[in-house]
């Protein structure tokens, strides 16, 4: 009884999911004033969170079988256990790097939101919004936290703060702690101006004095956060992420793709022989594809690319575009099957027919 | 080791096509391109685009290391030629091995750039952003064309940098500013995904596409029904953009990746020559032992 609610729940939501995005992806963005996709980025999340979901089972099932081998000592133990230390190591490394991207955005945020501010504060005065503080006061908030931020910054371009012992890192950053430095006095120089303005009143206050500084916090954002990049380029942690992923895990991929190459060669030499009609076809228009996009099939006709051209374009695209059509069919098919669960018998003990 | 040549040993196999490989990366021999018809119609796509004041182009980066090899050149291409030309672009994935990369190599090339014209600058933010990964398959991009507003779709940059502080994104509106999508891809799928799904009823980018050779056929059919603009096959298209990029930019350093492009050519007439090979062992072997073929 139990099982057969449980398999009328998985049937309904898997119902109403496909129902949904047929739906979203068929009807208007706006039916009067109805809007079907309101919730889409919403429900998008949840899909995606299903899928977040994979693979923290697929985790708990290495961990399990894997553990399992290397706690009882049985064999493949030893490989067992460089796959965990190795998904461990990466695991760590790419939350470290995670954690340290979202650490230099939170950073830049501070003074890119102060330099937003600056700019909405002289849009509301302009469109002489009552509903917000007066420019003034406004103002001098703006220029508390500007000062509240500056000696951090200040600090972080420091000559003697971040240092590297590489050469071209090094000459980067003092590259972008030079344009740092001057975008630092430049928004120390605003705020002076500003103070002035603050001064003179509301009636003679000069806005262009809050794009100026508003151009200046932007510019110092960026010369921090490059900065701010450049120095965890150079952290050990973000070193020892490169060296696995680029120089490990980019190596290990490519060199596994490139053997295809060398089992191609040994397939091709046993497999494509001649011994029909058929197979000679197949042959001749492997042979001029091959030629005609290879500097050396040029040697032996100019024509060689373009009738490699009519062969893809003609015969290939020909025959493909029916082997497309057959497949989406087949794929809406077994889309509608799913949709209906009709192709899923086993949701429960009491739907799985004929099993014993 | 069998020398019998109708079951010659795979190892000499092997032995022969890495020697065929190594010898010309070793002596960095380069043999120049063959002219493909598709490498010259994307690339003309992208050096008419005009991207008016609100325009963006968006890069797809959908490979891993797997097929560095000919999607790292393909794609280091098309984002150097969009930096070349000042066309504003924003990188995304859909494929996650891809995240790393979607930073790197922008960067690569912009300094890369830079250090070939001193005094000129490209910089993160304000020539390009980076979107991240982005989980969700069809599902997310089924959502890219509806969105009136592209910065509230994918709300920040990989870095977690809201878009609407970043000056690149300050005039983008929503998808009809898309002009160009262009797609790496080593991976089957995610290509049709977006041939079907980045459009509305309003609006169709133009899109382009590069591929691994094994993905050529596949694409012939969208060339055919102008549903793609132009197409990079495999190295082999990468060779002949980049020939074109010389061309136009004379001052433009070689590209390294020409040297395993030639060696694969190389690779390639010793395919052809085992083929042969084989076929004839065959012919022969079958006419000495009366009509048995083996």
């Amino acid at each position: 009884m139990e099982s057969g609610y449980r398999s009328r729940i998985i049937k309904l939501f898997t119902f109403l999911g496909g129902a949904y995005f047929f739906l979203y992806f068929f009807l208007p963005k706006k039916i009067y004033d109805f809007e079907f996709g309101r919730f889409h980025i919403e429900i998008s999340k949840g899909y995606q969170t299903i899928g977040v979901m994979a693979v923290g089972i697929g985790l708990m099932k290495l961990l399990s079988v894997h553990g399992s081998r290397i706690i009882f000592r049985r064999k493949g133990a030893f490989n067992s256990s460089a796959l965990l230390v190795g998904l461990v190591t990466m695991l760590l490394l790419a939350i470290g790097d995670w954690l340290g991207g979202l650490d230099i955005a939170k950073k830049s945020a501070t003074i890119s939101n102060l330099a937003d501010f600056a700019t909405v504060i002289r849009t509301d005065y302009e469109q002489k919004r009552s509903d917000r503080k007066p420019l003034l006061v406004r103002t001098d908030l703006l220029l508390q936290s500007v000062e509240q931020q500056l000696p951090e910054i200040s600090r972080e371009f420091n000559p003697t703060e971040l240092q590297s012992s590489d050469a071209a890192a090094q000459l980067k950053i003092t590259q972008i702690r030079a344009e740092g430095v001057k975008a630092l006095s430049s928004v120390q120089e605003s705020s002076v101006g500003l103070r002035a303005e603050i001064q003179k009143g509301e009636d003679r206050f000069n806005l262009e004095q809050l794009s100026g500084i508003s151009a200046a916090l932007s510019s110092l954002s960026q010369a921090r956060q490059r900065l701010l990049l450049t120095s965890f380029d150079q952290s050990k942690l973000k070193r020892f992420y490169n060296i696995l992923f680029q120089g490990v895990f980019n190596a290990l991929g490519a060199a596994m793709f490139s053997l295809l190459g060398f089992y191609l060669v040994s397939a091709a030499y046993r497999a494509f022989r001649v011994r029909s009609v058929e197979s000679g076809l197949m042959m001749a228009t492997a042979v001029v594809v091959m030629l005609g996009q290879i500097p050396f099939g040029l040697y032996i006709s100019e024509s060689m690319p373009a009738i490699r051209l009519w062969f893809m374009q003609i015969p290939n695209a020909a025959s493909l575009r029916a082997i497309t059509f057959g497949a989406a069919i087949a794929g809406l098919i077994m889309a509608v099957r799913m949709w209906l669960s009709i192709e899923s018998r086993s949701f429960s003990k009491d739907d799985k027919r004929g099993a014993k | 080791m069998s020398w019998d040549l109708r079951n010659l040993d795979r190892r000499i196999m092997y032995a022969v096509l890495l020697l065929a490989l190594a010898i010309p990366i070793g002596y960095e021999f380069v043999l120049p391109p063959t002219r493909l018809q598709n490498a010259d119609k994307m690339y003309e796509v992208i050096k008419n685009l005009d991207l008016g004041e609100k325009g963006v182009v968006f890069v797809a980066f959908d490979w891993g290391p797997s097929t560095v090899a000919e999607n790292g050149p393909q794609t280091e291409l098309v984002i150097e030629h969009l930096m070349r030309r000042r066309l504003r672009f924003a990188t995304f994935s859909q494929y996650y091995l891809a995240a790393p990369l979607l930073d790197s190599v922008p960067r690569k090339i912009a300094e890369r750039l830079m250090a070939e014209y001193p005094g000129q600058t490209w910089e993160y933010g304000k020539d390009w952003v980076n979107l991240g990964y982005r989980p969700g398959d069809s599902i997310f991009i089924q959502g890219i064309p509806k969105s009136t507003n592209l910065a509230e779709y994918f709300k920040s940059d990989a870095n977690g940098i809201s878009l609407s502080q970043i000056p690149l994104w300050k005039h983008v509106g929503g998808f009809g500013d898309i002009k160009l999508l262009a797609q790496i891809t080593g991976l089957t799928n995610t290509f049709s995904t977006l041939v079907q799904f980045f459009k509305n009823e309003k609006h169709t980018p133009l899109l382009v596409h590069g591929c691994t050779s094994i993905g050529i056929p596949d694409a012939y059919i969208y060339l055919d029904s102008n549903q793609l603009n132009g197409l990079l096959e495999g190295i082999a298209g990468a060779a002949w953009y980049a020939e074109r990029l010389k061309q136009e930019y004379t001052e433009r350093k070689p590209d390294k990746f020409l040297v395993p492009f030639t060696a694969l050519g190389i690779a390639h007439l010793v395919l052809l020559a085992l083929i042969l090979l084989g076929n004839l062992s065959v012919f022969f072997g079958t006419k000495r032992s009366g009509g048995v073929a083996r």
